[in-house]
């Protein structure tokens, strides 16, 4: 008998097939649910409904009240949140340069094969893993009148600073902290960058004549760029954010010198009983955000996507 | 069919049906627990009371609410207690929740707001054993219950009335020669022969003030633009003075003190609220501005110990004799809670206990008139001082929105005294701010 009469007919196998590929992608769905069950309750579903407590007038002790866009047009004429944005982006900027600049330097200068790298990228990572409000809580100390840091400045002549107490100098000292807290992090992603690159692509330009800087300038960098957007990209968003240490430092003051928006926010929902104006404001910093995120896209050109 | 593969089936099927059984018999014999417990819990009466840290006053009411359970079989008290700066916080969040607690030991600043919004219930006075609240004001130091009255109901009974005086070291006070000042304006001059520096630094101020803590900041404000002949606000909490002479008067004055005087330095302040008190307790601080009665039992845990006592608040020389203000925390009960006549009843017996504060938890006063002459504050030192300036103290203005008010005039104040920004244009972009969150 042909081995054709015992063959399997073709519906019964299609059948089969499209069971088991239905079988495999419910226990993907399985083993995903967990997560995308957390992410819809703690992230989707309270991003959700902050949005609609920014269309209301809420102080979290009596139901809410719908009042439509007024949140946001009174905060575009408020000038503790134009002050607090204002701030919030002054402390984004002096921070994100110096650390963008830091952490690259010590990454080129890790990349060169040194003799224990290992422990110094040890090192350099203790800040990132020490809790924001020790180390804000520390660094206060260290700022007082009497501290390590006035010491420091005094080796170099310089008289002890107020730089808690001043509206001119607390800001400076946040940023102060928030670089150091950050740096290590941005080092370590950008190391991993430039172990990437393969070595040829600098010795080729060397043999053909190019300078130290021209290698970084022209080869470097730009293969860097990816890990450079994304160093970028989170640390602006991390300051933008930024709460612990202004909070446990300076609590926004002297007066409002470092009162930061997410500060504000704070203390618009908890403490002044705002909590539909303080959704609103964090929108429109989620916005800013997302702008930020944008344009250091475009800045970094095509190539990197 | 194959006939193992028959078995296989009916034993999978038998697997199954036990365990649908077993799962059936837990389900029913949960519900039933269920059913036992909530039978149970519904003769058993729990009320919920939130309080803030002070670890004195909260060792004696654990102790005095084993007393009540023991003697009330039916009611358990879930005592709940949080940091004094995190209280309002909790109770919003459990008011959110759902759970809203039925007892709460407000600030007498938030009290106004929470009232305002219909959240508190009137107090019990048949609980409280009087007929009416004239009678229940006669068991109280005068104006004890002022800041509690609203509507010509009373909503809350003082668990702490307190007033700020000012602490001196006398031992610093000792060795510099002087007395402690009178008047502000005796402050300048004495300030000077208090203040010792090492180079530059300051190692020894004169008086540390209250500077980034704009809650209390409101209160010494409040206190000194009374002594000025003003206010801050009118006693309604309608309208604001903030550009007013007065005002203006009692923010340069401590202005004074920073820029011109040099008595004290804002930058030993540190970071964090309070900051003038830790100055005080480890003795950097000669004076210091915001203690009550209460202050006394942290002094004695700290290095200052013995050796500070508390005179009464500065005035002006030729102003009105006005103390510091009244302030305090009262007991209140919800208007959603499910047992308010328990809840009364358990409140006014922790009010009853005035005299077990005042002895236990080191000077806490609650303001009745039954310990202030007491025996036990007779043995007080400087007990009078206290008793005094109670008398002559108010309490500040019942602002629906004193958060955000007093943040505003509280970094103002900050603003003006530590970075020297313009006082009248910084109290006139305050008073523009404030306008539209008075009381309506």
């Amino acid at each position: 008998m042909s081995s054709l009469a015992n063959a399997v007919p073709r519906t019964d196998v299609s059948r089969r097939f499209i069971s088991l590929q239905r079988r495999q992608s419910l226990v993907g769905i399985g083993f995903v649910l967990p997560a995308v069950a957390f992410f819809a309750i703690f992230n989707f579903y309270a991003i959700g409904y902050a949005l609609y407590l920014s269309f209301t007038s809420w102080d979290l002790l009596t139901p809410p009240r719908w009042i439509g866009i007024a949140n946001y047009t009174a905060l575009l004429r408020d000038p503790n949140f134009l002050s607090s944005l204002s701030i919030t982006l002054r402390y984004t900027f002096e921070a994100v340069v110096p650390l963008i600049l830091i952490s690259l330097g010590l990454a080129l200068l890790l990349n060169q094969r040194v003799r224990l790298s290992g422990l110094y990228q040890v090192i350099y990572f203790v800040p990132v893993v020490i809790p924001a409000v020790v180390a804000a809580i520390i660094w206060g100390l260290l700022f007082r009148p009497s501290g390590v840091v006035n010491n420091a400045v005094g080796v170099v002549g310089v008289d002890p600073l107020p730089w808690l107490a001043s509206a001119e100098y607390a800001l400076h000292a946040i940023v102060i902290v928030s670089v150091w807290g950050g740096f290590g992090y941005a080092t370590l992603i950008l190391l991993a960058g430039l172990q990437s690159i393969p070595p040829e692509y600098g010795e080729a330009a060397a043999i053909d004549g190019a300078s130290r800087w021209r290698v970084v300038r022209d080869i470097t960098l730009p293969l860097l760029a990816p890990r450079l957007l994304f160093v970028t990209a989170t640390s602006v968003a991390a300051l933008l954010t930024s709460f612990v240490v202004p909070f446990v430092m300076t609590n926004g003051g002297p007066g409002t010198a470092t009162r930061v928006l997410p500060l504000l926010i704070y203390q618009t929902g908890f403490q002044f009983l705002h909590a539909g104006q303080a959704s609103a404001m964090a929108f429109i910093l989620l916005l800013i955000t997302l702008v930020f995120t944008a344009l250091q896209f475009r800045l970094f050109g095509r190539e990197v996507l | 069919m194959n006939p193992h593969g028959l078995l296989s089936q009916q034993r999978n099927r038998i697997d199954r049906r036990r365990l649908l059984q077993a799962a059936g018999a837990t389900g029913l014999a949960l519900g039933a627990g269920v059913r036992l417990n909530r039978s149970t819990s519904a003769q058993e009466t729990t009320l919920t009371f939130l309080r803030h840290e002070h670890p004195p006053a909260n060792a004696l009411e654990k102790d005095l609410i084993q007393q009540y359970e023991q003697a009330n079989p039916n009611i358990k008290i879930n005592y709940v207690i949080v940091p004094d700066v995190d209280l309002f916080t909790k109770f919003q969040a459990m008011t959110v929740a759902g759970t809203p607690p039925d007892i709460v030991n407000f600030g007498s600043t938030d009290i106004p707001a929470v009232w305002q919004r219909g959240l508190l219930a009137p107090v019990d006075l048949s609980a409280a054993g009087v007929a009416d609240l004239k009678e229940l004001e006669g068991r109280y130091v005068p104006n004890a219950l002022s800041g509690y009255v609203f509507d010509d109901q009373l909503y809350a009974l003082p668990s702490e009335l307190s007033d700020y005086v000012m602490w001196v070291n006398t031992q610093m006070l000792e060795t510099a020669g002087v007395e402690a000042p009178r008047t502000w304006e005796e402050m300048s001059e004495i300030g000077q022969k208090l203040v010792i520096r090492s180079g530059n630094q300051v190692t020894q101020e004169a008086i540390a003030l209250p500077l980034g803590f704009p809650g209390v900041q409101f209160l010494v404000l409040d206190a000194m633009v009374r002594q000025a002949g003003g206010q801050l606000f009118s006693d309604d909490g309608r309208e604001a003075y903030l550009t007013s002479d007065p005002v203006l008067k009692a923010v340069s004055t401590l202005t004074g003190f920073v820029q011109t005087d040099k008595i004290t330095d804002p930058a030993l302040n540190g970071t964090t609220a309070g900051g003038d008190r830790d100055l005080f307790q480890n003795g950097v601080a000669a004076m210091m501005l915001t203690g009550g009665s209460w202050y006394r039992g942290t002094l004695l845990e700290s290095k200052v110990g013995e050796n500070a006592i508390p005179v009464p608040f500065p005035r002006y020389e030729d102003g009105p004799d006005v103390a510091g203000d009244l302030y305090g925390y009262g007991l209140t009960v919800g208007a959603k809670s499910a047992n308010p006549a328990e809840a009364w009843k358990f409140v006014a017996m922790l009010a009853s206990h005035g005299t077990d504060y005042f002895q236990k938890a080191e000077g806490l006063f609650i303001g009745d008139a039954e310990t202030a002459d007491s025996g036990a504050a007779d043995e007080y030192p400087n007990w009078s001082t206290f008793q005094d300036e109670l008398g002559k103290g108010q309490y500040p203005p019942r602002l629906y929105q004193f958060n955000e008010i007093g943040d505003i005039v509280g970094r103002t104040a900050d603003a003006i005294i530590r970075s020297g920004e313009d006082a009248k244009a910084a109290l006139e972009a305050a008073q523009s701010q404030v306008t539209p969150l008075l009381n309506s």
